[in-house]
């Protein structure tokens, strides 16, 4: 208890360090704050596109598609607000060196490394995700066992997301200019958590299983709003959480060994 | 002419030097079509029906096609300019020598994009082969040719449109946020995600008014569609006009904005 608030703490130092950077660069921040809400209007034009052409969407309805793309900014608003530009930015200090000074701090390097930076202008796509969520759900009722739920799978979805990034840019202890893998895992997240699940299922089974972490970060929090998600599916999400995040600590301790700073 | 051809050359040294890079940023170009073609396969599936009265392979057969334009026409310049040149100041080698910075930034991105059209014949084709029974396209010759002539003017439309955006830079350092408002809008109104057609009418006369349409669209509607040059003279007007407007603008604004640029190595 005594280190969780400890490291609270210092992540609290860490936004504060973060705030007085953007407030000295005001424009870019307005600019960064454009392009993330833009995308997050992109991905509800979209939905409207769709559903102006057929009624569902492999089964999804107009009102279900609106909520994926609400979850979807909220996930994507919350992580890369708190780990997407750590993690753009690992692969050049693990190549530069620059790891060192993360590394020489009496802190945990994982905490450091995948939290040090704070991104401001993504909170507007969160808030984004939160309105459009709000407006679908102006006319349903959902139950607090069914949010509880939600909120959970919601966790879990994002711990996978966390852990797929840090496998991927764990990698890059091993094998240089392996830099772009973040973006193009964020370009497949991106476009396959935009579409039901269920169009992958029917098209591909193979695409399907493939993806299958990757819905479980939008698309079965999405089904558990909706109660279509089976008990079996929430189980294996949060199993899948764990696993994963478990998996990808050990596989950042161990690859930390390998790391020989850049005049190594 | 000679000195752009050695640009060009060692941009394709330079992109072969950095084929793992190269390579992940090709298979990167094929998730957007794959996803809309896995997506509408399973909406077919579901309910038997596409969208605005297009068949399944119709619609297979356009992404398909928007892929390999996406991948043969699209520059990549925005953050090299903004970042790489402009704010990081390496902008200040070009000046010093007797070549002009957009020729040079044209004849490198056609070195990087050949290596990166090769790159992606591979895949690209494994893509056609996995969907071919969708792939059903009867072109004729002078639809494939007018066709061609949309996309060599598309070519040049979208490098002085990336350099546009590269160097805004000049004015708002960052042009992450910029270049990603502009990415979407392109996305948008290109027909990269969907056709065009599936619009409501009033974004389609948006885009009649807009540059994008050129890009991706019409080159693969006259080949669906099997349509010659004589029903899209207008079009090729509109298509020149905007080519020369983006080219002018360019020019000007980069020599307004070297005024605002200071090397920030100093």
């Amino acid at each position: 208890m005594k280190t969780l608030t400890r490291y609270l703490r210092i992540y609290w130092q860490i936004v504060k360090a973060n705030t007085s950077l953007v407030l000295v660069y005001r424009f870019n921040i307005l600019t960064y704050v454009l392009a993330t809400a833009s995308w997050a209007i992109f991905a509800v034009i979209a939905v409207l596109l769709y559903s102006g052409q057929v009624p569902t969407l492999a089964g999804w309805t107009k009102d279900e598609l609106l909520t994926l793309t609400g979850v979807f900014s909220v996930v994507t608003g919350f992580s890369y607000t708190f780990f997407l530009v750590n993690f753009m930015d690992l692969p050049e200090r693990i190549n530069s060196g620059e790891l060192d000074v993360l590394l020489t701090k009496p802190l945990d390097s994982q905490f450091l490394s995948t939290l040090f930076h704070f991104s401001h202008a993504n909170i507007s796509r969160f808030l984004i995700g939160i309105s459009i969520l709000v407006f679908t759900f102006r006319s349903y009722s959902i139950g607090w066992l069914t949010l509880a739920g939600f909120i959970l799978l919601l966790l879990s979805g994002v711990t996978i997301l966390y852990s797929i990034w840090l496998l991927l840019v764990t990698l890059n202890f091993y094998t240089r200019r392996l830099d772009n893998i973040i973006g193009f895992l964020l370009e497949l997240f991106d476009q396959t958590s935009r579409t039901p699940s269920d169009a992958f299922r029917v098209a591909s089974s193979w695409a399907f299983n493939f993806l299958l972490p990757l819905f479980m970060v939008v698309s079965f929090p999405t089904k558990a709003l909706w109660g279509k998600l089976s008990a079996e599916m929430t189980v294996a999400t949060m199993v899948t959480a764990v696993v994963l995040f478990v998996l990808s600590r050990k596989f950042w301790q161990y690859s930390l060994r390998h790391y020989s700073s850049a005049g190594g | 002419m000679k000195k752009y051809w050695q640009v060009y050359l060692s941009a394709i040294q330079d992109a072969f030097a950095d084929r793992a890079r190269l390579a992940v940023y090709v298979l990167q170009d094929f998730i957007a079509p794959l996803v809309s073609i896995l997506l509408w396969i399973g909406v077919y599936r579901f309910s038997g029906k596409t969208a605005s009265g297009w068949e399944l392979d119709r619609l297979i057969s356009y992404y398909l096609m928007v892929a390999f334009l996406s991948l043969t026409l699209n520059h990549y310049l925005e953050f090299s300019i903004g970042f790489r040149d402009i704010k990081l100041g390496g902008l200040v080698k070009y000046l010093v020598k007797p070549v002009s910075y957009l020729g040079y930034v044209f004849a490198g991105s056609n070195g990087w994009k050949t290596v990166r059209f090769l790159f992606a014949l591979l895949p690209y084709s494994l893509l056609i082969m996995f969907f071919k029974q969708y792939f059903n396209v009867s072109a004729s010759l002078p639809s494939v040719a007018s066709a061609a002539l949309f996309a060599a003017i598309a070519y040049l439309m979208i490098f002085f449109y990336k350099f546009l955006l590269g160097i805004s830079s000049f004015w708002v350092v960052e042009n992450y946020g910029l270049v990603n408002f502009f990415w979407m809008i392109q996305t948008l109104l290109s027909g990269l995600l969907i056709p065009i057609d599936f619009f409501p009418n009033w974004i389609k006369t948006v885009t009649w008014f807009l540059p994008f349409r050129f890009f991706y669209y019409l080159p693969v509607k006259l080949i669906i569609e099997r349509q010659g040059l004589g029903d899209y003279l207008p079009d090729l007007g509109v298509a020149m006009v905007w080519l020369i407007l983006l080219g002018w603008i360019s020019a000007s604004l980069y020599r307004k904005g070297l005024k605002n640029f200071s090397d920030t190595r100093q």
